[in-house]
């Protein structure tokens, strides 16, 4: 099992993000989490990719405990937040991918054939040509998540992705999704019953606690 | 790798937007003001405190040999909360890769500026005020400064653990440096102070040991001793910096535990 999450919760104070959230999944699987604002699930992905950890319970990413072995977590996922910062603001996408490239120890040729097998992207393309300040918010999305690629990780974590793209943009995305969604498992947080339906994603309800 | 990361952070960080000219002018007029500021006091001191030479020779030798040691003892506190404002940190703590080496490479970006303006400041003094050093000084003063690049980086590695504990201290950081300086003597000479300042100064201070090091180097040039000063300044500082950074990596870590959003006030 690729992820296994037992009882897990995470509160902020007296304030419980979420929690008692249960859950397996497998490479190959798409999974939507659902629920108002404030339910938790840009906490969830983010306990997931260990910038929080976890209040109580216990999860379990690619063998490796979330709470005992962040490190090693890291590793196997990349995360895509939900806002567009991130990058240097003054470099270009391509020399903001090739820094995170040189972080994954990857080379300039490797770095060329992994952005060549994202596809054809007009927005992606765009973006690596322009210096990060200058981006429309489609480019950098498609940025975010180029460099999330790049890595080829077991578990990518998609903060909602999409929410201001426009129709085409949105379209070239759900197929990087389900590209990556072949060799990986993917969880997205996401408002859009659209989206959710298209990339045939298994729907993980999060109600609100407080 | 290493070198290819370190020259794209350096142009993210740094990289403003101005074209070099833009940055070289720029740098000269803040060194010529500066510089004349010191020459002015110079000559309203005149012969009336004794500095063992001259007062402007003396701040200008003070000046230069701290450039380094300062922007360090801030950069890392400075990257971290740069990072902070515009996401990165973040991006960089999800990374299979330690935040603290992150976050200390960021700082290390401001090297080769502080030693071009460590160079330009000595060229100008020269060429416009007629500052007389022997000519191994800026060898000598450059040496001095990179040998201290690791303890200083430890320093600002541990004050960036400490911004990331109290959500605050950028400001005072910012005093402590400025007042570390003048307690090294950078402006004046240390027994202008009552004991047990300049004693704690001389024993505690890495300010001091640094400015002592090129002070004693330009006077007496080098020595078997001052090497090895200057050597045990380098390998205690990269001892001390190993430690440093896992203070950072456990702050960090403790972010992580707490979760607050790391936003940082004055």
């Amino acid at each position: 099992m690729l992820l296994q999450l037992e009882g897990l919760g995470r509160r902020f104070g007296a304030v419980w993000a979420f929690r008692a959230l249960s859950l397996c999944a497998e490479r190959g699987e798409v999974i939507s989490l659902v629920g108002p604002n404030g339910a938790g699930k840009t906490t969830l992905l983010k306990v997931l990719s260990t910038l929080l950890t976890p209040s109580e319970g216990r999860g379990v990413l690619d063998g490796h405990c979330l709470a005992a072995s962040p490190a090693k977590v890291r590793a196997a996922v990349a995360w895509v937040p939900a806002t567009e910062r991130g990058f240097f603001a003054r470099l270009t996408g391509l020399q903001n991918l090739r820094f995170h490239a040189g972080l994954l120890g990857l080379g300039k040729k490797t770095l060329q054939q992994r952005i060549s097998g994202l596809g054809e992207s007009p927005t992606l393309e765009a973006a690596l040509k322009t210096p990060y300040y200058l981006g429309s918010a489609g480019m950098r999305q498609s940025l975010h998540l180029a460099r999330a690629l790049l890595a080829q990780p077991r578990v990518l974590l998609l903060d909602e992705p999409t929410r201001s793209l426009d129709g085409d943009t949105r379209r070239q995305m759900w197929a990087l999704f389900q590209a990556a969604a072949q060799q990986s498992l993917v969880i997205l947080a996401s408002h859009s019953p659209e989206e959710i339906a298209v990339l045939g994603a298994r729907q993980i309800l999060l109600k609100a606690t407080a | 790798m290493i070198a290819a990361l370190f020259l794209l952070m350096r142009k993210g960080m740094l990289d403003l937007g101005r074209s070099p000219l833009h940055v070289f002018t720029g740098e000269c007029l803040a060194s010529l003001t500066g510089l004349t500021v010191y020459w002015f006091t110079s000559k309203a001191l005149g012969p009336a405190v004794n500095f063992g030479g001259d007062y402007f020779t003396y701040v200008v030798v003070g000046e230069v040999a701290l450039f380094l040691p300062l922007a360090l003892w801030n950069g890392v506190a400075t990257a971290v909360r740069g990072g902070a404002n515009d996401g990165t940190l973040e991006l960089f703590m999800s990374l299979p890769r330690r935040v603290s080496w992150l976050c200390a490479l960021q700082s290390l970006t401001q090297v080769p500026r502080e030693l071009f303006r460590i160079l330009l400041m000595l060229t100008v003094a020269h060429a416009i005020f007629g500052l007389a050093l022997p000519p191994h000084a800026p060898l000598t003063i450059l040496v001095i400064s990179l040998s201290s690049v690791p303890l200083f980086l430890a320093m600002g590695a541990v004050a960036a653990a400490a911004l990331l504990k109290f959500r605050r201290g950028l400001s005072a950081l910012a005093h402590g440096g400025t007042l570390a300086a003048v307690f090294a003597g950078a402006y004046f000479p240390l027994g202008t102070f009552p004991e047990p300042l300049p004693a704690l100064s001389r024993a505690a201070s890495p300010f001091t040991w640094v400015l002592t090091l090129a002070r004693n180097g330009l006077s007496g040039g080098w020595s078997g001793k001052l090497a090895g000063q200057t050597a045990l300044l380098f390998l205690g500082g990269t001892a001390i910096l190993l430690l440093a950074l896992l203070i950072l990596d456990l702050s960090f870590t403790a972010v992580r535990k707490h979760g607050e959003p790391i936003l940082f006030s004055e």
